[in-house]
């Protein structure tokens, strides 16, 4: 399989700091504490690390890529260093994390400088860390470049209290209906957006379904004369 | 309108109108001459041919739609916060009913994902990668078969529907010998596949291709 493109091609990238930044540690299976465990993951203890930045060499096409925004950042007067918070190099992918306020403009750089031309977002998701203090809600944009045949994801964050970033719609006006979807699962707002609406829930829905806070819900299903729980009612997964 | 056409009768729920007759003609042309014909349709959430749930809220003036907004929202299934609850095992029953006519690309993918995440894609056997390509591959079959099929019954040919629905039954039985389901595997597994092939594999999968 030839993955040359969006793969190291064999160069190892420099050993990143191990540490990372650790936003929480969850015991058990599924974060249910209610009852006794029968699933026997009730021992279960885990630390939840996000990469921390890693160090030149990126490898590959990673540094021809950092370098190359980096550079084209420098020309409009922007400091690389305020746009772009980290790079992180993980299992063979590029995350570039991207100051909120200056997404915009990182993103038209990407799009329109000839040596980088990612000329497709394919959409953004929403990530929830309730644990990453300050930066709780995380936008992720996955962009393609089909001249080059590259692939790279930028990172948004923004926190809780203050749940905005800008929208990308008029670089990307395809993320329109992305947005809103992240809009309505995450409450993430997306400033200058044409319409941000809820798109799958209901108008009047209240909440963010997709926030880790928010319940899964369900009732209990009674199945040959035993009541069965919701999920996150079982007492099994704790 | 000044003629009825369609006959009103009254009922417990109002008033019902039933239309009858091939007066369509007069109908329309007494829609055109009016000017404020501009009125709000929706056009769903349920129709035959839009494949899915889709609900279109539709602004017509006269004949002409001039604005159309979609709601799109009624085939979420909340798969994604659903798997928060479940282990990683677990996680292939869902994502296999994402789409119901390519369910092996829904598991393979997830698969990576699950694969990449642990660090274990150098672990995964050979052989069930080259089967879960050619589980792919047979899908990928059965749902361009689907595809052709309701695109011809959108243009009304019936025949080719019959046909693709046919055509595609050959490989669901296969899937049905491999996996013991016809939809809805759940075959793929972070880590390789739930079993092997079954013994009979060769002489099924000729047969299968023949006439």
């Amino acid at each position: 399989m030839s993955d040359e493109l969006n793969t190291n091609s064999g160069q190892v990238p420099a050993p990143r700091d191990e540490t990372g930044e650790v936003i929480g540690v969850r015991k058990g299976m599924f974060g249910a504490s209610s009852g006794g465990d029968t699933s026997g993951y009730g021992g279960l203890v885990r630390t939840v690390t996000l990469p921390g930045p890693t160090a030149r060499p990126y490898g590959g096409w990673f540094d021809e890529v950092a370098d190359e925004l980096e550079g084209a950042l420098e020309e409009q007067d922007l400091l690389p260093a305020e746009a772009i918070e980290k790079t992180v190099v993980d299992r063979g992918e590029l995350t570039f994390h991207i100051a909120r306020e200056h997404l915009v403009r990182v993103a038209r750089t990407l799009r329109d400088d000839p040596a980088l031309r990612f000329e497709l977002c394919t959409g953004v998701s929403g990530v929830h860390f309730p644990g990453d203090v300050g930066r709780e809600l995380h936008a992720v944009y996955h962009l393609r470049s089909l001249t080059h045949g590259r692939l790279i994801r930028l990172e948004v964050s923004a926190p809780d209290s203050d749940p905005h970033i800008p929208s990308l719609v008029a670089v990307y006006p395809t993320n329109d209906w992305h947005e809103r979807e992240t809009y309505d699962f995450f409450g993430l707002v997306f400033d200058g957006h044409p319409a941000l609406t809820r798109i799958m829930m209901p108008d009047d829905w209240q909440g963010f379904p997709q926030r880790k806070d928010y319940p899964l819900g369900g009732i209990p299903v009674e199945y040959k004369g035993a009541q069965i729980p919701a999920p996150d009612q079982r007492r099994s997964y704790s | 309108m000044t003629t009825p056409h369609a006959t009103p009768r009254a009922t417990t729920e109002g008033t019902v109108y039933t239309v009858t007759g091939g007066d369509w003609d007069e109908v329309v042309e007494s829609a055109l001459k009016a000017d404020d014909e501009r009125i709000i349709v929706n056009m769903g959430p349920q129709h035959p041919s839009t494949h899915g749930v889709l609900r279109l809220i539709l602004e017509i003036d006269g004949e002409t739609v001039t604005e159309a907004r979609c709601g799109i929202g009624y085939l979420h299934t909340g798969i994604e916060k659903n798997l928060e609850f479940r282990n990683w095992t677990q996680g292939t029953t869902f994502v296999t009913r994402m789409d119901y006519l390519t369910p092996f690309f829904n598991e393979a993918a997830y698969c990576l994902g699950v694969e990449k995440l642990l660090g274990i894609e150098d672990q995964i056997p050979d052989r069930a990668t080259v089967l879960r390509v050619l589980l792919m591959e047979l899908n990928r079959i059965s749902s361009h078969l689907v595809c052709i099929a309701t695109g011809g019954m959108e243009l009304g040919a019936t025949t080719i529907m019959i046909y693709g629905f046919r055509d595609r039954e050959l490989v669901l039985d296969l899937f049905e010998l491999i996996t013991g389901l016809r939809m809805n595997h759940a075959f793929i597994r972070p880590g390789g596949l739930a079993q092997d092939l079954p013994r009979a594999r060769s002489t099924s999968c000729a047969s299968s291709s023949g006439p």
